[in-house]
């Protein structure tokens, strides 16, 4: 039975309070939505009302996004320990049941967590969805790329000690604001709850944590994703450079990838659009991969 | 070079060590077998964590990153070594030839693969060391290697209760292993070791590796003799203290182990373990 609005869970994980947002169809695939910086699962909202039919929709707040609790240590903020966290997630989710399909599918650093997370679901995952974002690896090969470097300035500037949590506590508002009006998303399509302080600053130290763990990242030789993987790319992202055939060649078998009319929240901006590739593609990937 | 190291092995019974590290030998206080216990119980717990979340398409390096990310996040800070992982016929250890191969590599895992989680954290101060083996998919003669380490866990500490020395210890695990039809595959580890002592140490904050191994580990051992705190073949001094045991077997195309610590004291010899539910090779 479709349960047709989400609830929000919280359960204590390896010490920590983790949260994320549950509901739709219980016995249907799982789809696991993880979102970026600075969202929370709300920048989804456009996206639940059509999945919750047919998936089990999941949607994990990530590590010191409220209410996830934030953690002292940067490490925490990493790949593995936030792959831990949505691994105990989708078994608490399922109760334990490991034979149901996922559809993942990532934002900005979601995606992060989307490509290291898909070496770690097995057969279960049946596809991955990425939209306007990358893998750590494939974010190190673009530093040396002049244009990428540009864009990325401020995960240069998150890198500093205090200064962005001292910056961010005192302009929350229009820090979001001037990362929307970059991104040219209109007032009306805005995620609500990324203006909470709260939502804003601990999840700096994501950036900090990739940056640090990045010898190690690169030292792993992830192996090829063996499910489908469709890139969703917003054609006039103003922190992300648009992707190269090669840079996803090197992780994905079987991959497309399709560039929108629209910018770094793209899903925002075109949800009808996005929603539809994103049913197809979740479709075409459960029967082929049954 | 044996004989070497059987003078070796008694050298850490100088005065002069002792006055750097407080000897390993003899007995362990009841609140310090507690903290040993809780240090084995959290690696052990870590390692069925793990094993619970496995599947195909996990690379050793990415195994072994996740069981060290687990254990710090449950408040360990140092390792006497990181996890050491192995699958498939790196289980019994084939491809390596070098101490560097025996870290985690980018060994990718498949359905019917043989699977090896070895760690060992410090914990309050307290180091364990473990030991957990586990095929994905059905193996029969894997199984069949199981219920050996099953049978060697039971028959152990009659072994060490009916030895003086480590060196009657290792040959006749050596026999149990071989009469079963197995390879002895710790034979072909540094040292050939069957088991070390293990040691309470300052839970520091620096953190220094070498070939995965922790620089407490390094202290541990050279400052104490190094040879006395082996038990192999070549090991003659007495055999009172905490030993991590770790016996492994191997077959064709697979190998398993399992590891614990043994307590030898005046009452003989007996597994910090007593709960069969909780021991390391409990599914």
């Amino acid at each position: 039975m479709a349960q047709l609005k989400l609830t929000q869970r919280c359960e204590q994980i390896r010490g920590l309070d983790t949260a994320w947002l549950e509901g739709g169809n219980e016995n249907g695939p799982i789809m696991l939505f993880m979102h970026g910086y600075p969202d929370t699962p709300e920048s989804w909202s456009s996206q639940f009302p059509h999945f919750l039919e047919h998936f089990h929709v999941i949607a994990p707040y990530s590590r010191g996004t409220f209410p996830s609790a934030p953690s002292k240590q940067v490490r925490r903020y990493g790949n593995p320990s936030t792959a831990l966290d949505y691994l105990a997630i989708l078994d608490r989710a399922t109760h334990g049941n490991r034979n149901k399909p996922v559809i993942a599918v990532g934002h900005d650093l979601g995606a992060v967590h989307a490509w290291y997370l898909s070496n770690l679901l097995g057969k279960r995952l049946k596809g991955m969805v990425v939209i306007n974002g990358l893998s750590v690896p494939q974010m190190a090969s673009r530093l040396t790329q002049f244009q990428q470097q540009k864009k990325s300035w401020y995960i240069y500037a998150f890198q500093l000690p205090r200064l962005p949590e001292l910056v961010l506590r005192r302009f929350p508002g229009r820090l979001i604001s001037f990362a929307h009006r970059q991104a040219k998303l209109r007032p009306d399509l805005r995620p609500r709850i990324a203006h909470t302080v709260k939502g804003l600053v601990n999840p700096v130290n994501q950036y900090r944590a990739h940056v640090r763990m990045l010898p190690w990242e690169l030292g792993e030789r992830a192996p090829v994703v063996q499910a489908p993987v469709m890139v969703l790319w917003g054609e006039n992202d103003p922190f992300l450079i648009n992707p190269r055939h090669d840079e996803i060649a090197a992780y994905a078998r079987n991959f497309t990838i399709r560039m929108l009319p629209g910018s770094h929240w793209v899903h925002r901006e075109k949800p009808d659009l996005v929603n539809q590739l994103i049913g197809e593609f979740a479709q075409q990937s459960l029967e082929t991969h049954a | 070079m044996n004989l070497v190291e059987r003078v070796a092995s008694r050298v850490n019974a100088l005065p002069i060590l002792n006055r750097i590290s407080p000897s390993a030998v003899g007995a362990h206080s009841e609140e310090a077998q507690q903290g040993y216990l809780k240090s084995q119980r959290l690696a052990l717990q870590a390692a069925r964590e793990i094993k619970a979340m496995l599947d195909e398409g996990w690379t050793e390096k990415r195994t072994a990153r996740l069981m060290d990310t687990w254990l710090r996040d449950n408040g360990v800070h140092n390792f006497f070594h990181h996890s050491f992982v192995w699958f498939g016929d790196r289980t019994r250890f084939v491809g390596v030839k070098s101490y560097g191969d025996y870290g985690p590599g980018n060994n990718v895992l498949q359905e019917g693969d043989s699977v090896i989680l070895d760690v060992a954290p410090i914990v309050d101060g307290y180091i364990s060391d473990i030991g957990f083996s586990y095929c994905l998919g059905t193996n029969q003669e894997y199984e069949r290697g199981r219920k050996l380490l099953c049978d060697l866990r039971d028959k152990i500490p009659q072994i060490v209760n009916g030895s003086s020395i480590g060196r009657e210890a290792c040959a006749a695990v050596d026999e149990l292993i071989r009469d079963a039809g197995f390879d002895n595959i710790h034979e072909t580890y540094p040292f050939k070791v069957l088991g070390h002592r293990v040691h309470q140490v300052k839970d520091q904050t620096a953190q220094f590796h070498y070939l995965n191994f922790g620089w407490q580990s390094f202290w541990a051992f050279l400052s104490r003799g190094l040879f006395g705190q082996l038990m192999n073949e070549n090991h003659e001094g007495p055999l009172a203290g905490l030993w991590a045991i770790e016996p492994h077997i191997g077959g064709k195309g697979w190998g398993a182990k399992f590891e614990e610590i043994l307590v030898v004291d005046e009452n003989g010899a007996r597994w910090l373990e007593q709960d069969s539910t909780q021991n390391s090779v409990a599914p």
